[in-house]
């Protein structure tokens, strides 16, 4: 009855963040109830929670109030219908093809999925990939138990805006005990301006699974403003292996407020890669959960930053339970005028005995007027755990400086080897050889036109 | 031979650190095929001497000259330097995460010789140099002094240097904090590198080195300048004596 009452809006023409326009969205998915239901706790989780302004301790550093989110669209199609890799866009490609065997590949272009592949083999091995607005439907037994509940609404006003409005959307399932050999990416990729997006990964790796999986988020840099405000899901559960890379590329028009929870279960091992470089202004939260025990956590990342780029990364190492171990670095430069803040928590909750968690971040200034913060918080409610961090921001060693020239490089080659071996010790330990000569390969070309002061 | 120009040449040299004197009139000179050593206590200016040959920004150099082939390359910056032939191995040398000691190297040697090495063709160059020289191949892959122990940095300045193959090279202390055992493997890695067309200015604190390397001249810095040159035998009466009474000697001889 009300559906009728209602004037129809296309979905192409949704604007404004009302409650209609998120139903309409998912009344054009002809989504199952219960994903109604999460869309509608979402809405009234961001009804009630205020936006977050510059008083607020976690955002006091990201002034965000260029987003003209009301003038957005709030779904945009894909636009290009792909059956396989070789029909997408060049544009795109030179962004998913890394030189690496994907066993698997799905592409969400702006609100719609345009591709999903998967090897025949991760199929047989019951591997699923999927679009989750469809996976909602097909395999709700494996989507409803953690859709929206590992990021849910009480994250803050954007997790609950996404929770609201997601679209398109990324499902991928690993059965028990089943090692995929071949990774998996999903690419999310933005081509027009003036555009909400709101992407959404699932991944769950069953017990004793073992998966690498790629997300990459890319565009073209364009005039107006886009906006993208993404949640990922994952979970590990009972030793289950996951190695997961966040590429983060969006072109310079880019402004995104996202979310990544990752929780892993007794005796998971999880490596994380972080390469962020995009965007115009970005803040992020990067959370591993450590919901179980005997969990060994690995994660490596970095950011790079140049002209007026405003990137800012939140992480948490949150023990849970005992015996875990977790170790995290992350390493960023920062050219020009841009400015960075990284903040990296260690919460080692009551009873999780025996923590091991180690945490680092060191910044390199390539610019005397780029700024970045470095903020370390360790609340530890326990007396039996090891907890260590370090931070350190400086600009290039003036002696490695000299000792580099005095092989023969020039300032400026001399100084380019040290930030790239710099970036090295965090790309190194990426998973896939291409992905990693693709990151080595963005360094260089943040670095062009860099010119070591004096 | 007296009429030769020799190719390298210090000509009362005066450095300051932070507008302090640290050398206050060097004079060395050294022809091609010599082997020179410079003998000090500590604090007595000789990696000040090598850091300012080298070019390093801090020191400045106020007055005198050092003039290499005949040219004055004061004002000439580190990688210039090297570009001429000149190498410092360095008394403290650094590490450099994220690069490997091949892909340094190779670097070095392009920017140095100017010419392109594919990676297949300098792969073969280290790994002979690093044969000789009785360092495992392992080390190629590892980031450069990463991690190495100091006398494994030690080996790998000797490393750079056979494979830069140097004009001239400066050792600065290249025996410190080395083994009686690694001082000879090291002493005989540079002898072993040693060639008529080559010079080297070796810089050290005991004479135990001297045995390998052989000097033709050996020079005794004191406060900033070279008090006193001779032969080996200076060197082996250093040994003998010790600096405190060698330096008695030298101090009233030299006022
Ligand atoms: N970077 C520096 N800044 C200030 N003083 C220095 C610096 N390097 C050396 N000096 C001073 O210069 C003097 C000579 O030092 P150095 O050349 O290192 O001697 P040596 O190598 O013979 O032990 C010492 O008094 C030392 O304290
Ligand atoms: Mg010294």
């Amino acid at each position: 009855m009300s559906q009728s009452s209602v004037e129809q809006v296309p979905l192409t023409a949704l604007q404004g963040i009302t409650a209609d326009a998120w139903q309409e969205i998912s009344r054009a998915c002809e989504e199952p109830d219960w994903v109604r239901d999460l869309r509608q706790k979402a809405w009234e989780a961001y009804v009630e929670t205020p936006l977050p302004t510059l008083r607020d301790e976690d955002w006091r550093r990201t002034d965000y109030r260029e987003l003209q989110l009301e003038d957005l669209l709030l779904y945009m199609p894909a636009g290009i219908e792909a059956a396989c890799e070789a029909d997408l866009p060049e544009s795109l490609r030179s962004h998913s093809e890394t030189g690496d065997d994907w066993g698997g590949m799905v592409v969400q272009v702006n609100s719609e999925i345009a591709l999903t592949r998967l090897d025949e083999t991760l199929q047989a091995q019951g591997v699923i990939l999927a679009p989750l607005a469809q996976a909602v439907h097909t395999h709700p037994e494996l989507v409803q138990p953690h859709l929206g509940r590992i990021v849910t609404p009480d994250d803050g006003k954007f997790p609950a805006l996404h929770g609201a409005f997601f679209s398109g959307g990324i499902f991928c399932y690993v059965p028990p005990d089943t090692t995929v050999e071949l990774p998996i990416q999903a690419l999310v990729w933005m081509n027009a301006e003036n555009i909400a997006v709101f992407p959404h990964v699932l991944l769950v790796a069953d017990r004793g699974s073992q998966v690498t999986f790629v997300e990459r988020y890319a565009s073209p840099t364009l005039e107006a403003q886009s906006f993208s405000c993404p949640a990922t899901e994952v979970v590990a559960k009972d030793g289950a292996q996951v190695r997961h890379v966040t590429i983060q590329d969006w072109g310079r028009h880019v402004i995104e407020l996202g979310f990544q929870r990752l929780r892993v279960d007794n005796d998971g091992h999880l490596l994380t890669i972080l390469a962020a470089t995009g965007g115009k202004l970005v803040k992020n939260y990067v959370d591993n959960s450590f919901a179980g025990s005997g969990v060994e956590a690995f994660h490596r990342g970095f950011f790079f930053t140049d002209g007026t780029q405003h990137m800012d990364y939140k992480t948490m190492q949150d023990h849970l339970a005992p015996y875990s171990t977790s170790d995290l670095l992350i390493k960023g430069a920062l050219r020009d005028r841009s400015r960075a803040v990284f903040t990296g928590v260690i919460n080692v909750r009551k009873g999780s005995k025996r923590t091991d968690a180690y945490q680092e971040n060191r910044n390199l200034l390539l610019s005397k007027r780029a700024r970045s913060d470095s903020i370390p918080i360790l609340e530890i409610d326990n007396d039996d755990v090891r907890c260590t961090h370090g931070s350190a921001t400086g600009q290039v060693d003036q002696e490695e400086l000299f000792y580099v020239m005095a092989h023969g490089l020039n300032k400026n080659d001399a100084a380019r080897m040290l930030v790239e071996g710099f970036f090295s010790e965090v790309i190194q330990h990426t998973p896939l050889d291409g992905v990693q000569a693709q990151l080595a390969g963005k360094v260089q070309e943040k670095m062009a036109g860099w010119q070591v002061e004096d | 031979m007296a009429t030769e120009q020799p190719f390298f040449l210090i000509d009362d040299l005066h450095v300051e650190i932070e507008e302090n004197e640290i050398l206050r009139g060097v004079d060395l000179s050294v022809k091609r095929g010599e082997i020179h050593a410079i003998m000090g206590p500590n604090g007595s200016g000789k990696s000040t001497l090598a850091h300012t040959l080298m070019g390093h920004p801090s020191y400045e150099a106020t007055a005198g000259q050092v003039l290499f082939n005949g040219e004055d390359i004061l004002e000439r910056d580190p990688n210039d330097r090297a570009k001429l032939g000149i190498f410092l191995a360095f008394q403290y040398p650094l590490a450099i995460p994220g690069v490997s000691t091949l892909n340094f190297l190779r670097t070095s040697l392009k920017a140095v010789k100017q010419e392109e090495i594919s990676a297949r063709q300098f792969r073969k160059h280290l790994l002979e140099k690093m044969d000789l020289l009785k360092i495992s191949r392992e080390f190629a892959g590892r980031y450069l002094n990463d991690g190495f122990s100091g006398g494994e940095k030690k080996r790998m300045e000797i490393l750079q240097m056979a494979v830069l193959e140097p004009e001239l090279a400066v050792l600065d202390e290249i025996d410190s904090g080395l083994d009686i055992d690694a001082i000879r493997a090291v002493g005989e890695g540079i002898s072993s590198l040693m060639h008529p067309e080559m010079s080297i200015v070796i810089i050290t604190h005991y004479p135990r080195i001297l045995h390998y390397v052989r000097p033709d001249y050996v020079h005794i810095m004191v406060d900033g300048k070279i008090r006193q040159s001779g032969g080996f035998e200076l060197a082996e009466e250093l040994e003998a004596k010790g600096y405190d009474v060698l330096l008695k000697e030298v101090m009233q001889t030299s006022s």
